[in-house]
This record gives structure tokens, C-alpha cells and sequence, in this order.
């Protein structure tokens, strides 16, 4: 039986607002990014937009916010793949790393709060910290804001910190509960097109589904611990 | 109109992710009519949606779907509806997590690889019986207010879209749900959250009538199931499932069992005219 012979017309069905997913990028632009660090930085949020777009789930249900410090700035609200323009970074200035996580977390729960109030459901968001360097500010502050949203009992978000060559792991291990990743070179352009297809992973994921995580610490990936 | 035979249609239909990653579908679901002994018909439907990263989730579904549709099947044939209180749903949901604790254990696994939903509803002439874990959710509609269908429970998320309960779950007894309620609900609808999106206003938090009006207007004119035996309409729902116009829309499993007991227009306007021209006239 073929499908125009279902006896009845298709009823209307509900359009409600996709469930999102958010990901805050914090990303170092301190003066150490200056050259070929930011120039490959900035080719990988390109990439990261273009996966995105080509993923039609992810277009409707992924926002990215963009914060960078050297200072710290807001480059983007969270906003969807198709209106989200990657700014072109530029690397000047020191590393505020604290104040940029302070800053990042509370834009993460403003969002939140509008989900709520407009009834959209939504993931646990990713927030993703890039450095090359280590804070030239106060960081334990934002280092218990980020144990408090991310362990085993309370998981507002998922926090990775990934370390570029020159980063002070030992500082990002302390902020991060996750181990901290380290770039394998400057391979942004990989990192951010895993980071694409991971948050597509999420954006489709049902109740009881595990997110397949390729491991991006296996050879072939862009990150070793 | 309390001997309106139920027409019913019911099917599980695998998700196209499910397809595209080699998954089978996890979702199961049942229907079956009795007769208990007082020549009342008792109407069971049953859905559960096994979790997508449980290794055995199917099995929990399919038992679930199984022992459910046998004892609440066996009570309701000798009682009706008298025995099924929310003290008989309790400890059939517990006997059915030692089952599954047992399957597990003899397959060295935790039972939380048979992780699983349940959403299930024992319809009497003039009661009805309702209970859940987890998410998806039943609509239902009855004669006084034929136009209204109202959700009985909302599906069960917690804080992130893809999370909900499981009958393995540890407090799944403290996160359960179960109404009684002393009415004559003729329509009723439960699904699985394959299709929980497209049919709830989760903004409003309204059942999406258009959809349910729809269906329930075909499956009206459709004939009476017979006891026990193969449904003949659930290919309609099936195909209807598996459409363009719903794959666009959702790529998980989806579970829909639709039961109606509502006269058609046609048979109430030829039994008023019968009435009519038997009537004396003045």
C-alpha cells in the first residue's frame, strides 16, 4: 500500500520550538594567539560554522556563543548556525581567563532562563575553554563556579578546557573536572569539526540515548591528555 | 451506548536513526479487549520505549508489554476494573523489575540495560485506570465532551530534552504516576516520545486536537476489533507512522495505540431517526 492511499489527510501536527543546544566557545586572544595560533583559531570557527550548517538538525537546535578574552569580549549572544557570523578574532593583551568563565557562565543562564520561559526544552550546554597560556587574573572564583555546575550530582553544563602548546595545564586541570585536552599542534580546523559533529550527536539525542563521543585523544584525533 | 464496540489500531514503528545506525526498534506496545464476568468489556493498552543506549532494552519493553497485557488482562476478566488500584499497579511494577532484575542477573548485566518506559491504561465502561514512567504520554476524550482531548500526564522530563525515567530506575516507584477516574472515556490515545513533539503543544501544554480528531474520525468508521485477534487497522497507522510528513519530523521510534468506542455519526443519526419514526404519531 502506497502512502497516498493512508485514508485519511495528513493532520496538522504541532510546530513547537526545537530543543536547543548551547555552546559557550571561551577563547583565549591574549597577545601569545598573535600570528598563526589566531589565524588557524579563526579558520577553525569558520569550519566549526560551515559543519554546523551542513548538519540540519544541528542548524535547528545548536546556538553557539562566542566570549574571547585579551580583554574580555562578547562576540555573540547565542545564536543559531545560520544567523551566527564568526567574528574575525584578532590577539592583543593579557589573559583574563577568570573573568571571562564569570562572564560566560552567567550569559549560559540568562539563556537558560529564556528557554524556560518560552517553554523551549533543552541539552545539557558544552562550554568549551581554548588557551595558550595560563590566567593573569583571579580564576578560583570561576574555577567553583564551573566544579559547581559540572559534577556528578549537579550537571548544568559540561565543561572542557583544551590546552593550546605554551598552556599552563597544571592551572586549566584545576579549573576543569574533566582532564584537560591538549591541541595537537594547531589543529583547530580538527578540533572544531569534531566539536560540530559531537554537538549534531547531542542535538539528536532521545531519552536514555548514550552521545556517541568519537575519543579525540585517539591517534588519528586532535587532542592528547 | 455502553455496548459501542471498541475499534482499535496499534503499532510500533522503528525510527529512521534507528535504521541508519543499525538499531532495531526499542519501542513495543499492545491492545487487548476482555470480558469480565459480569459481560462488561475492559479495553488494555500499553506502550514502553526501550533506552536507546540500554543493550537489552528491547527485551524490558517487550516484557513489560507482555506481562502487562497477561495480569492486568487476568484481574480485569474476573473483577473489571474493582481490583486495579494504585496499590495493584505498584506491585506489578515492582514484580515486573524483579523479573527484569532476574534476566539481568542470569545474563551477568545490570538491569539497567533493560531501561524502559511504561505508559499503560485498563478503560471500563465507566472507569478507568491510568499509569506511567517516563516520557511520551495518553490522551484521552469522553462522550460528554467529545471535541476535548486532555493529556493525563504530562511526559515526564527531567532539566535536558533527553532525559526522562525508566522502570529500572532505582526510585521508579517514588517517580510513578497512576489515576483513577470515574468517568466514560470512549477515545483514547497512548504514545510513545517518538511522537510527543508533534502532538503536544509543550508550550501551551495542550493534547494537539487537530491530530486526534483526525485520526480518531478515520478510525471511527472503521470496523470492530474482534477479541484478541489481529487487529485489522494498525497497517493504516503503521504506513501513517512511517510517512514522509512524520520522518521529517522525528527520526526515533514511535509507539501509537488508538482505541474508540464512539458511535459514528451515521450509526447516531440512524438510530434518532429510527426512534423518530417509531414514535406515535400526534
Amino acid at each position: 500500500m502506497s502512502e497516498d492511499q493512508i485514508p485519511f489527510d495528513h493532520p496538522d501536527l504541532v510546530a513547537n520550538p526545537e530543543p536547543r543546544c548551547a555552546c559557550l566557545l571561551l577563547l583565549d586572544t591574549s597577545g601569545s594567539m598573535h600570528g598563526r595560533p589566531i589565524a588557524e583559531l579563526n579558520a577553525g570557527l569558520v569550519t566549526l560554522k560551515d559543519e554546523l550548517m551542513a548538519d540540519a538538525m544541528a542548524v535547528q537546535r545548536v546556538e553557539i556563543g562566542v566570549i574571547s578574552f585579551g580583554p574580555v569580549r562578547v562576540h555573540s549572544d547565542f545564536q543559531s548556525p545560520d544567523t551566527w557570523s564568526p567574528s574575525h578574532l584578532e590577539a592583543s593583551g593579557d589573559t583574563p581567563m577568570g573573568a571571562a568563565i564569570e562572564q560566560g557562565l552567567q550569559m549560559l543562564d540568562a539563556r537558560k532562563q529564556v528557554y524556560k520561559q518560552s517553554g523551549i526544552t533543552y541539552y545539557r550546554p558544552w562550554v568549551f575553554l581554548i588557551t595558550d597560556g595560563g590566567p593573569t587574573d583571579r580564576w578560583q572564583q570561576a574555577a567553583s563556579l564551573v566544579h559547581a555546575g559540572d559534577n556528578d550530582d549537579r550537571k548544568s553544563f559540561s565543561f572542557f578546557a583544551v590546552g593550546v602548546q605554551g598552556a599552563n595545564m597544571e592551572i586549566l586541570a584545576q579549573i576543569s573536572r574533566r582532564e584537560p585536552l591538549r591541541l595537537q599542534g594547531l589543529r583547530f580546523r580538527d578540533l572544531f569539526a569534531w566539536l560540530s559533529s559531537s554537538l549534531g550527536g547531542v542535538s539528536r539525542s532521545t531519552p536514555g540515548t548514550q552521545v556517541p563521543l568519537v575519543n579525540p585523544t585517539e591517534p588519528s584525533g586532535w587532542a592528547s591528555v | 451506548m455502553s455496548d459501542a464496540e471498541w475499534r482499535v489500531a496499534y503499532t510500533s514503528v522503528i525510527g529512521t536513526s534507528h535504521e541508519k545506525t543499525g538499531l532495531p526498534c526499542q519501542d513495543a506496545g499492545g491492545c487487548r479487549i476482555v470480558t469480565d464476568t459480569s459481560g462488561r468489556r475492559v479495553l488494555l493498552a500499553i506502550a514502553s520505549d526501550g533506552a536507546g543506549s540500554a543493550s537489552r532494552s528491547l527485551d524490558g519493553a517487550a516484557l513489560t508489554v507482555s506481562t502487562f497485557l497477561q495480569d492486568f488482562g487476568d484481574s480485569a476478566q474476573q473483577f473489571g476494573l474493582d481490583e486495579i488500584t494504585r496499590q495493584f499497579v505498584q506491585e506489578w511494577i515492582s514484580r515486573l523489575r524483579n523479573e527484569i532484575k532476574d534476566r539481568a542477573d542470569a545474563a551477568d548485566l545490570s538491569a539497567r540495560e533493560f531501561a524502559c518506559t511504561v505508559l499503560g491504561a485498563v478503560v471500563g465502561e465507566h472507569r478507568a485506570a491510568f499509569f506511567q514512567i517516563g516520557d511520551g504520554a495518553i490522551v484521552v476524550s469522553n462522550r460528554a465532551e467529545p471535541d476535548d482531548y486532555g493529556w493525563v500526564f504530562w511526559p515526564q522530563h527531567g532539566e535536558f530534552a533527553n532525559e526522562t525515567n525508566f522502570v529500572t530506575q532505582d526510585n521508579a516507584l517514588d517517580v510513578f504516576e497512576f489515576e483513577l477516574e470515574e468517568r466514560c472515556i470512549d477515545e483514547i490515545a497512548v504514545f510513545t516520545d517518538g511522537i510527543e513533539r508533534l502532538v503536544l503543544d509543550l508550550q501551551e501544554k495542550t493534547a494537539h486536537a487537530p491530530f486526534f480528531r483526525t485520526l480518531f474520525g478515520w478510525l471511527v468508521k472503521t470496523d470492530p476489533a474482534t477479541f484478541d485477534a489481529n487487529i485489522p487497522n494498525s497497517h493504516v497507522i503503521t504506513q501513517y507512522l512511517d510517512s514522509k510528513p512524520i520522518n521529517d519530523r522525528t527520526d526515533d521510534d514511535k509507539t501509537l495505540i488508538l482505541a474508540s468506542r464512539r458511535p459514528t455519526l451515521d450509526r447516531t443519526l440512524a438510530s434518532v431517526d429510527a426512534e423518530q419514526s417509531a414514535s406515535p404519531a400526534i
